[in-house]
């Protein structure tokens, strides 16, 4: 997904002189033909994320289009006052690409981890705050939203699920009437396992967490029997990130609500993300289990 | 522009409406009085120290850029002059500052702008020297240096605030050794700041402006006592305005 990204900016940047690229001494080979292309407007910033914040901010009170890219806790934790005054309340169209997702940089350990980025970016007015699970889910979100008038977070991950087609903001995989289950973007990797699993539940996918459509899901809902209460599963990549809280606002007949996300406890492992996802119970097979469990 | 009632009208609009930073507003406002005549249209300013809102407010109401209503409004529930000068309300405000330390960084990117669009035009930041102990300011300070920002020019108001707590010493030697073209001089002598601004330079210039905290008025000079506080009643309004002098 990184990967990918790197090269749909470095062509985007290309195309659009308003484009500028500021990288927090990440990512700055895979740009080396973006920086051979135009160096007045992409730069490697350095280790000085708030500044690199404020400054993305001067740009696009001057009409460009800043990308801020790092790695999530630097560009997310680190520097929330200038997210949240000089891109969230000045409504400037910044795009801070994160990376990390969680604990990508598993062995790195707890500095390198960010399970809160989505909280922490959504709490701020104005963001639009996207979580894609794989390439088409970024490009889409791009293709969307890339000049609509406010800021926008878009958590990269080294890792994808294996959907192929370019899926909207909220769809459909599977239909059953027996319950309802949210898997929010690369939070299940291979999604063939999961819609074999014969789990009587009806599975929507998202990449959309800020304007998450719950009326999308009342209308799924409502499609069924809507005087059967249903049970909801809503699995997440991070902490728990707000979903919950909608449905549970605005779906009536809820008979049972499940979250399955990271728990919110610093992850003092190493190791590859996948020893660290089995530990948590959030590898494929420990989710599917689970929700055999819950939808038997 | 007559500062003596620049001074006055400051302290009254502050003590009508009981809020207001004074004595910073005081210190920094011979600067932005310099800044106001000598600005072409592509010249861009930033007060980042934007708790001295009041001293830029009253060069906006001398330029004609606000009214007297909405000067004498400062701090009211639908005014669009608060305590801290936000971008959506306050004509010429680019960023809404009170958060030390974000404004030099968004002088940066505008300067940066500038550069990349090979536009014309300087850019203007007023620092403080307690803001200077924002990191931020050296993480600009970097970056402009780096990138040869000769189109921005920083302004501290060397109001002695840093002394009460972490004291800043040299800025002039400090900017210097990030690669900037320094320079020290009366922040209260308009000719002096005129001519500090006119030096040419191949790289961002910080010019050290050496003030006093509530210039202008006895009682408020460099009396942390007046930090954050107005007139608290009619005798001591009376007695602050008789102590302004020209």
């Amino acid at each position: 997904m990184r990967k990918n990204f790197y090269k749909s900016l470095a062509e985007r940047f290309k195309k659009d002189k308003n484009i500028v690229v500021l990288l927090g001494d990440i990512g700055v080979y895979s740009f080396k033909s973006a920086f051979e292309f135009d160096s007045t407007r992409i730069y490697n910033m350095g280790i000085l994320e708030q500044s690199m914040l404020s400054v993305a901010a001067g740009l696009s009170s001057r009409g460009f289009i800043p990308f801020v890219h790092s790695i999530a806790p630097f560009v997310t934790e680190r520097c929330f006052e200038q997210l949240k005054l000089d891109i969230g309340y000045e409504n400037r169209n910044v795009i801070v690409a994160s990376v990390g997702n969680s604990y990508d940089y598993s062995a790195l350990g707890v500095t390198h981890h960010c399970p809160n980025d989505l909280n922490i970016i959504q709490s701020i007015p104005n963001f639009r705050v996207f979580c894609p699970g794989n390439s088409n889910d970024v490009e889409r979100i791009l293709n969307d939203h890339l000049y609509s008038p406010y800021p926008k977070y878009i958590r990269l991950s080294e890792y994808e699920n294996n959907l192929k087609l370019p899926y909207e903001d909220l769809s459909v995989l599977q239909r059953h009437s027996n319950g309802l289950i949210v898997v929010v973007g690369n939070s299940i990797r291979n999604f063939d396992t999961l819609l074999k699993s014969e789990i009587k539940a009806t599975i929507v996918y998202t990449w959309n967490i800020s304007q998450f459509d719950v009326n999308k899901i009342k209308t799924i809902l409502n499609d069924g029997d809507s005087s059967v209460k249903t049970c909801i599963t809503v699995i997440e990549p991070s902490y728990p990130a707000g979903i919950i809280q909608k449905i549970c606002l605005n779906v009536n007949n809820i008979h049972s609500i499940n979250s399955i996300a990271v728990p919110p406890a610093f992850i003092d492992h190493y190791g590859v993300k996948s020893e660290i996802d089995k530990s948590l119970g959030l590898d494929d097979e420990s989710i599917i289990q689970r929700l055999k469990l819950i939808y038997r | 522009m007559d500062r003596t009632d620049c001074v006055k009208r400051i302290i009254e609009t502050s003590y009508l409406n009981k809020e207001g930073h004074i004595a910073s507003a005081l210190s920094v406002l011979d600067a932005i009085i310099v800044l106001f005549e000598k600005m072409s249209p592509e010249d861009e300013f930033v007060l980042s120290k934007g708790h001295a809102s009041l001293g830029l407010y009253v060069v906006l109401l001398k330029k004609g850029i606000i009214t007297s209503k909405q000067f004498y409004s400062f701090g009211q529930f639908d005014s669009i002059l608060g305590g801290h000068p936000s971008s959506h309300k306050v004509p010429t405000v680019k960023i809404s500052t009170g958060s030390l330390g974000h404004g030099m960084p968004f002088a940066v990117g505008v300067a940066l702008a500038k550069k990349i669009k090979k536009e014309n035009g300087q850019v203007y930041c007023v620092i403080g020297d307690g803001e200077a102990n924002e990191g931020t300011i050296w993480e600009s300070a970097l970056i402009a240096n780096t990138y040869r920002l000769n189109n921005l020019t920083v302004l501290m108001d060397y109001n002695s605030s840093g002394e009460r707590a972490i004291k800043m010493g040299d800025c002039v030697g400090k900017f210097s050794s990030f690669g900037w073209k320094s320079s020290s001089t009366d922040g209260h002598d308009i000719k002096l700041i005129s001519q500090a601004l006119n030096v040419d330079s191949d790289s961002p210039k910080f010019i050290q402006l050496n003030t006093i905290k509530g210039k202008g008025c006895k009682t408020m000079e460099n009396n942390p006592e007046w930090h954050h506080k107005t007139p608290a009643n009619d005798i001591e309004y009376q007695n602050v305005i008789e102590d302004v002098y020209s």
